[in-house]
């Protein structure tokens, strides 16, 4: 049951990436998390990369794409059986803590699959409300049909199949640890896996490329590990724990990726752990796949990657937010990056002049 | 002292400096820069801290554009070494010439020194926006080292060969590095030494 659903996610992907390249291709948040408004909204590219000084917004900004588009329906995913809504009010101490000042509501646009949606969060209840060009949504399932066409998914039945459409990883230790357990305890997730070959291109294609040593399979058995091929010819089961953080989460988020094929990946504090290295492969396999991609960072490395990768329509956002709480930006092409590096300008300390 | 009523206000004042060289630029530009007044500009140096593209030369003018079109800054100091230039190159012409060939307009290039050979005032226009450019060639022959080593003729009574190697091992015998070298040493020497960016920061300070 559970793997005909994650097939089905699989379709549903292809299904919308043929209405439009892009998830979400802008976005506006009012009175959310520690953003009063945003001075313009913000244009989402295909691959873009959000940078600015601590509190400026960035994972605010990630956390609001990942509420569409059913901001509390529950469903299955990091381990948990709860609301989205309820996992971001989690990871900050309560649902008041998604409102700005604790108090009042959020307001949330989006242009989604080139349809104008809006949430908004109120305070006083654990409940969203969903509205698409200006009509309310009831999701609930006997609805199902007209979310799903909302979403250009005509035909879909399932519930869980429209909520993994977006697939958030946190700078959280918590939800790292849940979803290598998951890989370790979901036979369905595993089968998936293995039938599409993952646990092998995974191995050969990112952790072979990072490390010196030659891993051929991924094992998830009696725990998550990696076969490892001795020069000779011997082979050793390796846990992936011991592959240190920066290959472990690596390969436990590609894993998850290749399970879900998202059409949204969202991803703070990319370069966590990471050596440049990985960095840049990372960026290279993320940039293969037919999703979306928004990832924040505070590392040079991560923008210099991305000037070696060259993913297709890809840009920098430079985030400021002004003491009242005003989120500013500014957009940068992949060769205005390069022209800023060529006269050795650091982009991440240019955000300072977007307070002018 | 006046109390600003508007943060834009400030954007008029910030000279952007852009380099496609190393580290001893910074250091010679921190240096000098304290020797003056200050009023009238703020020097905005978002230094890497490693290059990533170093020796990129004249191609480091492209930012200019960006500063201009995306943050409102309207002034540059580009810090170059000579050897980015040909022999018996005008340096004014390569410039003006690089500078039309990345969508920058030249109004009008004005020298600070005779033959043009150490700094150049130059006006441009981005788009609608007019702004100005100050350009400092760093060297007689080859790169900001010579002028270093000048320096330390100067303060310190050494003949060092104008290389990085060569000034870091004189400096580490005497319990110095560039940087203290320039920290310590006198107004008049520095100015000495750095022509070009003396007479660029009196035009800017002015």
């Amino acid at each position: 049951m559970h793997t005909q659903k994650l097939f089905r996610f699989r379709k549903l992907s292809r299904g919308i990436k043929n209405v439009s390249e892009m998830f979400v291709s802008k976005i506006n948040v009012k009175e959310f998390r520690g953003i009063r408004e945003c001075g313009e909204p913000l244009e989402l590219s295909e691959f873009t990369i959000l940078i600015g000084r601590n509190n400026s917004g960035k994972s605010s900004l990630l956390e609001a794409l990942f509420l569409p588009p059913l901001p509390d329906s529950s469903f299955s995913l990091y381990g948990y059986d709860v609301p989205r809504i309820r996992l971001l009010s989690s990871l900050h101490g309560g649902l008041r803590s998604l409102i700005y000042g604790y108090s009042g509501h959020a307001s949330i646009e989006y242009v989604l699959l080139d349809k104008n949606w809006r949430i908004e969060l109120p305070e006083e209840r654990d409940r969203a409300d969903v509205f698409v060009n200006g009509e309310k949504l009831e999701y609930q399932p006997d609805k199902l049909a007209k979310l799903a066409d909302a979403l250009g998914a005509h035909g879909v039945q399932d519930m869980g199949a429209l909520n993994n459409l977006v697939f958030f990883i946190p700078n959280d230790s918590g939800i790292m640890d849940r979803l290598h357990s998951k890989l370790q305890s979901d036979e369905a997730i595993q089968n998936l896996l293995i039938k599409s070959g993952s646990h092998v291109s995974i191995a050969k294609n990112l952790i072979n490329r990072c490390v010196d040593d030659k891993y051929t399979e991924i094992f998830f058995r009696p725990e998550l590990q990696a076969r490892k091929e001795m020069p000779d010819g011997n082979f050793l089961y390796i846990k992936m724990k011991d592959l240190g953080d920066g290959v472990e989460k690596m390969s436990v988020f590609a894993l998850w990726l290749e399970a879900i094929k998202p059409s949204l990946v969202l991803w703070d504090d990319f370069e966590v752990a990471a050596h440049p290295t990985l960095v840049e492969i990372l960026l290279q396999w993320l940039s293969e796949h037919d999703w979306q991609v928004v990832l924040s960072t505070h590392s040079i490395d991560v923008l210099h990657g991305l000037l070696k990768v060259k993913p297709k329509n890809a840009k920098v956002i430079q985030l400021r937010k002004s003491a009242g709480d005003i989120l500013t930006h500014q957009d940068l092409t992949l060769n205005e990056l390069e022209d800023l590096f060529i006269a050795n300008q650091d982009p991440r300390i240019l955000v300072d002049l977007l307070r002018l | 002292m006046r109390l600003a009523q508007d943060l834009k206000e400030i954007a008029g004042k910030i000279v952007a400096v852009l380099t496609g060289d190393g580290i001893s630029e910074k250091h010679v530009l921190e240096a000098l820069a304290e020797k003056y007044d200050g009023k009238g500009k703020v020097l905005f140096f978002p230094r890497l801290t490693i290059s990533l593209m170093p020796g990129s030369g004249l191609n480091a003018l492209k930012a200019v554009k960006i500063y201009v079109e995306k943050y409102g800054v309207m002034h540059s100091l580009f810090l170059v070494d000579r050897e980015k230039f040909r022999e018996k190159e005008n340096v004014g012409e390569k410039v003006e010439e690089a500078l039309r060939s990345f969508g920058i307009n030249v109004r009008n290039i004005e020298s600070f020194q005779k033959h043009g050979r150490h700094s150049q005032f130059v006006k441009i226009s981005v788009g609608k926006h007019e702004a100005t450019l100050y350009v400092v060639v760093f060297g007689e022959r080859k790169s900001i080292q010579e002028d270093i080593v000048k320096l330390m003729k100067i303060e310190l009574g050494t003949k060092t060969d104008p290389n990085k190697r060569a000034i870091r091992t004189e400096l580490r015998k005497l319990g110095l590095d560039e940087y203290s070298l320039l920290k310590k040493a006198k107004d008049k020497s520095l100015r000495i030494a750095f022509p070009g960016l003396d007479f660029a920061l009196k035009k800017i300070d002015a």
